[in-house]
């Protein structure tokens, strides 16, 4: 059984100052396993207990993350609008990124100070860098051994075997003179030990099917009735009328599975034995995020330059660290100017001066007449790519003699916003100047467009709308999604806890961009 | 004069049913034990258990059950758990003939609730009520003294031993047996958590 589902967050994927990518998601692995088994139906009706101790027991048998390259193709949905930008395409080739779950931390992330069942994972993928360009997206493959037939067996084995100690108990009673009725006293009378373990298996087999409000106390109701200090025969027969209503109500759990497996099948056999029934399950997560190779304009903001490391997932700061971070601009090529970056696209310009005196070469071959093509007659030869229109290779054609500087400054300009590495341009009447930025190679970022949101870092808490929830298999996707990001300035967490954070607001690539702050 | 009895009854064990129902156990101690066994005496005498659900931490009454006993307001009324005001909607009691085993079945059931559901009445669940036990022997000094034919003062138609009491439940929870002398099987079902809005738990 395959299915895709909601279990999971985005990922949130950034790139370390080598190039490589550190990345975070959180999954539900309790949901997950529970809304994809075979029996979701069944344990649905279970109560919270049952759901975590089927999570528990269900086994991971494989765990993938691969990479593959994305590029944008435009697809459009059934009412032929445009959908996602980026598509996995078939000729694309998947390269392992991770092998096993163990491959991967743990962040014990704190999420406004509360634990929401969401399990964070991070890891680096540390072949990133060693690819040369395009932009790339992560898949995780899961598959597991569904926990639900192993649970059931496990529960209904210490059932019987509890049911097995009471009517051992029962029959101790009835040693003639051992029982006093009118005291409710036995002489000899069994290990409070063993009552303490036989009334928790009841109560445990109990909170399988109510959510109950005090465990504790439930252990202690069960044990009154059958520790020997307490215990009354009516009162140890009234524990084991409740016990048989349990196990006929887990016997009736096992019957609706439709798996075989049977009361008497289980009693014998070890949970978790490679049991014939118990189904597998494989789950696909394509994360939407991607991630690119290249540096937007061949530069980053570095906000911790020189701290942090180098793969093993997301890098963590202090708190003070991040208060006190600064961002700084890398470059990792000196920044090219608007007409290197036309030349990098294959336009050559040759800068002649403008000499007004200078002789115009009047070569025939290159004296183009444009009367007969913008005149009136232009209509009845042609357009401007009439066959005897003189061949004119303008890569190497003096661009001078055609059209003037102010020209190519005025074309140049309006060109220069769309360019994304135009870093200036000037064009003074006679001349054109390069002007290299004020910072080369590193120093305090400027502020590039004052216009745009300030550069923040944002963490990411609990929204006050939606509590986290609860086990029900039904609002997963609204418990994954609950979370939101605030400003640093109006988070506060106590010490100790570990908050995921971003940088916000930069126009350039920021390196580590996601990180964990553990709050001091 | 004071008058005093020496016996004493303590609870063995208690018994909560699962309707509001509870099985109080008693043995009766002290010198005087013997001579409740006297047929023709032991008509006179009573051993009494009084079963209140009044929380003192909640001060709905100005008064406890304690300062009740204390100033001796039952031996003038000995059925001063009825008639005394505002007590009624707490208390319960029963009398039984002292003997070596006995038992007291007190019913809750008109001033405590089985199920957790609110009813119009708004009587506190058996979950999670306050429970405690106030035991004394009592003579019924003033049938003596109509049999016998002889005065006697009317703060003294009831005397009394010395009352014992201690705490069941606070809350429905059963206290802690570090802190209590008496057994006590608790047969209420299990309790659910209450449901919440939006889901039940988080795994």
């Amino acid at each position: 059984m395959t299915k895709s589902n909601s279990h999971f967050t985005d990922l949130m994927i950034t790139k370390d100052i080598s190039g490589n990518a550190d990345f975070i998601f959180g999954v539900d692995m309790d949901r997950m396993a529970i809304d994809n088994s075979a029996y979701s139906a069944l344990i649905a009706d279970m109560a919270d207990v049952a759901k975590r101790q089927i999570a528990a027991n269900s086994e991971i048998l494989s765990f993938n993350i691969v990479r593959r390259q994305v590029k944008k193709e435009l697809s459009l949905n059934s009412l032929g609008s445009p959908q996602k930008p980026e598509v996995f395409s078939d000729e694309t080739i998947s390269h392992q990124v991770l092998g096993s779950v163990g491959e991967m931390s743990e962040v014990p992330l704190s999420i406004s100070g509360k634990t929401s069942g969401i399990k964070y994972l991070t890891a680096s993928d540390m072949g990133l860098s060693k690819q040369t360009a395009g932009t790339y997206q992560y898949e995780l493959s899961i598959s597991t051994v569904c926990g639900f037939i192993p649970t059931v067996n496990k529960l209904l084995k210490k059932l019987y075997r509890t049911s097995n100690d009471v009517d051992d108990y029962l029959a101790l009673l009835d040693i003639p003179d051992n029982y006093d009725s009118n005291k409710q006293k036995s002489k000899i009378s069994i290990r409070a030990a063993k009552t303490d373990e036989m009334s928790k298996t009841y109560v445990d087999a109990i909170s399988y099917f109510q959510n109950l409000k005090n465990i504790d106390e439930e252990y202690k109701r069960a044990s009154s009735l059958i520790a020997s200090r307490s215990a009354s025969k009516e009162s140890i027969g009234i524990f084991q009328k409740r016990l048989n209503t349990v196990i006929d109500k887990v016997e009736r759990l096992i019957s609706k599975t439709g798996t075989g497996a049977t009361p008497s099948g289980v009693a014998n056999k070890p949970a978790n034995s490679g049991l014939p029934n118990a189904s597998t399950m494989e789950i696909k997560q394509s994360f939407s995020n991607t991630i690119s190779v290249e540096n937007k304009d061949n530069k980053f903001v570095d906000y911790f330059k020189g701290k942090g490391k180098v793969g093993g997932g997301l890098n963590v700061y202090s708190s003070s660290e991040v208060r006190n971070s600064k961002p700084e601009t890398i470059y990792l090529e000196a920044p090219m100017t608007s007409l290197e970056s036309l030349e990098a696209r294959g336009v050559t310009f040759v800068i002649n001066p403008i000499v007004e005196s200078t002789a115009i070469d009047t070569s025939p071959q290159e004296m183009i007449s444009s009367k007969k093509y913008i005149d009136s007659s232009a209509t009845t030869v042609g357009g401007l790519l009439s066959d005897d229109l003189s061949p004119i290779d303008l890569s190497e054609a003096s661009v001078a003699s055609l059209v003037s500087t102010v020209d190519i400054s005025a074309a140049v300009s309006s060109m220069a916003p769309k360019l994304s590495s135009v870093n200036s341009f000037q064009a003074p009447a006679d001349k054109i100047t390069k002007v290299m930025p004020k910072e080369i190679t590193t120093g305090a970022m400027t502020k590039e467009a004052p216009a745009m949101t300030q550069p923040r870092t944002m963490v990411l808490v609990a929204s006050q709308a939606s509590e986290p929830a609860s086990c029900s298999t039904k609002s997963s996707e609204s418990m994954l999604k609950s979370p939101e990001w605030k400003p640093l300035e109006e988070v506060s967490g106590e010490k100790g806890a570990v908050m995921l954070c971003k940088q916000e607001g930069e126009l350039s690539d920021v390196a580590n961009g996601f990180f964990l702050m553990e709050m001091k | 004069m004071t008058c005093k009895l020496s016996p004493i009854i303590s609870v063995d064990s208690v018994e909560l049913d699962v309707s509001p129902y509870v099985k109080v156990s008693v043995v009766i101690k002290g010198a005087f034990s013997d001579f409740l066994k006297d047929e023709e005496l032991s008509k006179y005498i009573r051993a009494v258990c009084v079963l209140s659900i009044y929380d003192p931490d909640s001060q709905e009454v100005s008064n406890s059950v304690e300062a009740v006993l204390e100033s001796k307001a039952h031996w003038k009324d000995t059925e001063w758990y009825k008639n005394a005001r505002g007590w009624d909607a707490y208390l319960r009691a029963e009398k039984v003939l002292p003997t070596d085993s006995a038992v007291f079945d007190i019913d809750l059931s008109d001033i405590v609730r089985a199920g957790e559901v609110i009813t119009q009445d708004d009587k506190v669940s058996w979950n999670k009520t306050y429970l405690s036990y106030f035991t004394y022997i009592q003579v019924n000094t003033q049938q003596m003294a109509e049999d016998f034919n002889i005065a006697i003062a009317d703060e003294y138609k009831g005397m009394a031993g010395d009352y014992e009491t201690g705490v069941i439940m606070i809350g429905g929870v059963v206290v802690d047996s570090d802190e209590r002398s008496f057994n006590v099987r608790d047969l209420r079902e299990v309790v659910e958590e209450e449901p919440v809005d939006g889901g039940s738990c988080s795994p």
